[in-house]
């Protein structure tokens, strides 16, 4: 019953619901940045200004490459989730 | 059956034996407790193994267990976890404080006043600023570094200066030896002339007028020189004085010759302007020319490092200092108060300056004849220049210094003096500007 009802009727919420939750994880930036400040520990967001720029060096070409690669996981699960995700987001939000 | 009385002898006897017990033990790693240290994570990444194999070894020596901690400043993350650590009162020991945290931090800081006094009797004063900054109500609440620590005097191109503006920096300023035959010639004037020259040719000076330090501590020199001060050591308001008039009046001729971009510059756009090859000449450390080296050699080559400019008043050098404070909470006082002493020590200053190819300043005159700075390349000697050699006759200086601090703090991270520039440049008159500056002055003093 949990699987074959009320998970499939859930599911476009559970995603919904993960899709933000990793959204929000992904991007932090505050947290990481006020407890962690070894380069092998760091989240993407604060690795990327944290080592690579330095003083009033800026490592631009790297610092590119970073944002590419810190994009690209919410680009690729929204791309691929969208539906569940609208469907997620307007579950109860119309009539009949 | 025996009673064992304790008698005043018996008690006495005990007392000797506890106070005498900790001198006997075993001499262990981490015997002697442990200690941190956040750090400033140097942009030359040499620097940071250094200081760490310094740290080990005094680790080793003195058997106390260090944790070292490399924070980057980017982002202001070194000041974040400065001030997340203060509120909680936990943390490190040991924090790497930048050119103003000493005094935000009045109250939480362990005095020094011991290990600074060993080092002064040792090498000697340190210079006026890093009193400024360090010292509070006369006890020194941090340790003046040399990691981080750094001067910003002009860096400019040897030929363009010299083709465009008849400039010859390198015979000026020579790259050894203890005289520099043009530093009388090498005035505020001579630096206008030298600005319009180079912009004719299309090689502008990269001075910003941001808020950012860079713009803030070229603009802070230029005021010092000329005897200027917006906020007197008093706390008075002195902005309208014919010091400050005459700044203004410099300052509406500079400012037409500087990049159409100036006012948002950031402390990379002159680095940017330099390596480049747009600019003829920037106000900063030696960071662009050790970039050059790798992205473009043929800048690195050109580029010399000299004093700054002399106003009406003297010849003022934009200083920073890094420091290093001692948390109230800290929980292994003696052990930080004896590697702070270990790390300032002239040979691992030296040692540390080595790996940084020059770029840190220590804070005592008498480490300022590293070898370093004369054999850096290429130029050779293109450093020699860039600390504060005594002869160079300038007075190291932070922008809005005498001020008190509390006021000097918010002139220089509102960037007012920059600022102030900005706007002659919109086409304000000097009467409009200083009006403008004093009405922030007053909600400086009353924040």
């Amino acid at each position: 019953m949990l699987l074959h009802i009320f998970i499939q009727v859930a599911l476009p919420a559970i995603i919904a619901a993960t899709i933000f939750a990793f959204t929000v994880s992904w991007g932090e930036f505050l947290y990481p940045m006020a407890y962690l400040y070894s380069s092998n520990q760091m989240v993407l967001t604060v690795g990327i200004i944290s080592d690579l720029i330095r003083g009033d060096v800026f490592e631009w070409g790297r610092i590119m490459a970073g944002c590419v690669l810190a994009a690209a996981p919410p680009i690729v699960i929204y791309a691929f989730l969208m539906d569940y995700y609208i469907a997620g987001l307007t579950a109860g939000a119309t009539k009949g | 059956m025996s009673i064992n009385k304790v008698t005043r002898r018996k008690a006495l006897k005990l007392g000797v034996a506890a106070s005498v017990l900790p001198l006997v033990h075993i001499r262990t790693a981490g015997a002697a407790g442990q200690v941190s240290i956040a750090l400033w994570d140097h942009w030359v990444g040499q620097g940071n193994d250094v200081m760490k194999k310094q740290i080990a070894a005094f680790a080793e020596k003195n058997k106390v267990e260090v944790k070292a901690d490399l924070i980057p400043s980017a982002s202001g993350q070194i000041l974040m976890v400065e001030n997340a650590e203060a509120q909680a009162k936990a943390g490190h020991d040991i924090y790497a404080l930048s050119v103003w945290e000493a005094h935000n931090h009045v109250d939480d800081l362990e005095p020094v006043d011991d290990v600074v006094g060993r080092l002064i009797a040792k090498y000697g004063k340190t210079n006026d600023a890093v009193e400024y900054l360090c010292k509070v109500k006369g006890h020194w609440l941090a340790v003046p570094s040399s990691s981080g620590t750094q001067t910003k005097g002009p860096e400019g191109r040897i030929s363009i200066l010299r083709d465009a503006a008849g400039l010859d920096v390198v015979k000026m300023f020579p790259g050894s030896g203890t005289t520099c035959p043009g530093l009388d010639a090498w005035t505020w004037d001579a630096h206008l002339k030298a600005a319009e020259a180079c912009a004719k040719v299309g090689k502008n000076f990269g001075i910003g007028l941001g808020t950012t330090s860079d713009s803030v501590d070229f603009a802070g020199s230029l005021f010092a020189a000329y005897g200027a001060e917006l906020v007197n050591a008093k706390g008075d308001i002195t902005v309208r004085s014919d010091a400050v008039r005459e700044v203004l009046e410099y300052a509406q001729r500079l400012v037409k010759l500087l990049p159409k971009d100036a006012v948002s510059y950031d402390d990379a756009s002159n680095n940017r302007a330099l390596i480049s090859g747009q600019s003829a000449l920037i106000f900063n450390p030696p960071s662009p020319w050790a970039v050059a080296l790798k992205d473009a050699p043929a800048v690195a080559a050109d580029t010399w490092h000299f004093p700054a400019p002399a106003g009406p008043k003297g010849r003022f050098l934009p200083y920073l200092p890094y420091m290093w404070g001692i948390w109230k909470f800290a929980k292994n006082k003696t052990a930080a108060k004896e590697l702070l002493e270990y790390l300032m020590q002239r040979e691992n200053v030296e040692a540390r300056e080595n790996a940084t190819i020059g770029f840190d300043i220590p804070p005592f005159v008498s480490m300022l004849d590293f070898k370093i700075w004369e054999t850096a390349e290429p130029p050779k000697g293109t450093l020699w220049n860039y600390p504060n050699h005594p002869w160079h006759k300038q007075v190291a200086h932070i922008a809005a210094m005498p001020a008190p601090p509390e006021i000097a703090v918010q002139i220089y991270n509102q960037g007012t003096m920059p600022t102030m520039f900005a706007k002659l440049l919109s086409g304000q008159s000097v009467n409009d500007v200083m009006a403008w500056a004093e009405n922030e002055l007053e909600s400086f003093k009353r924040a």
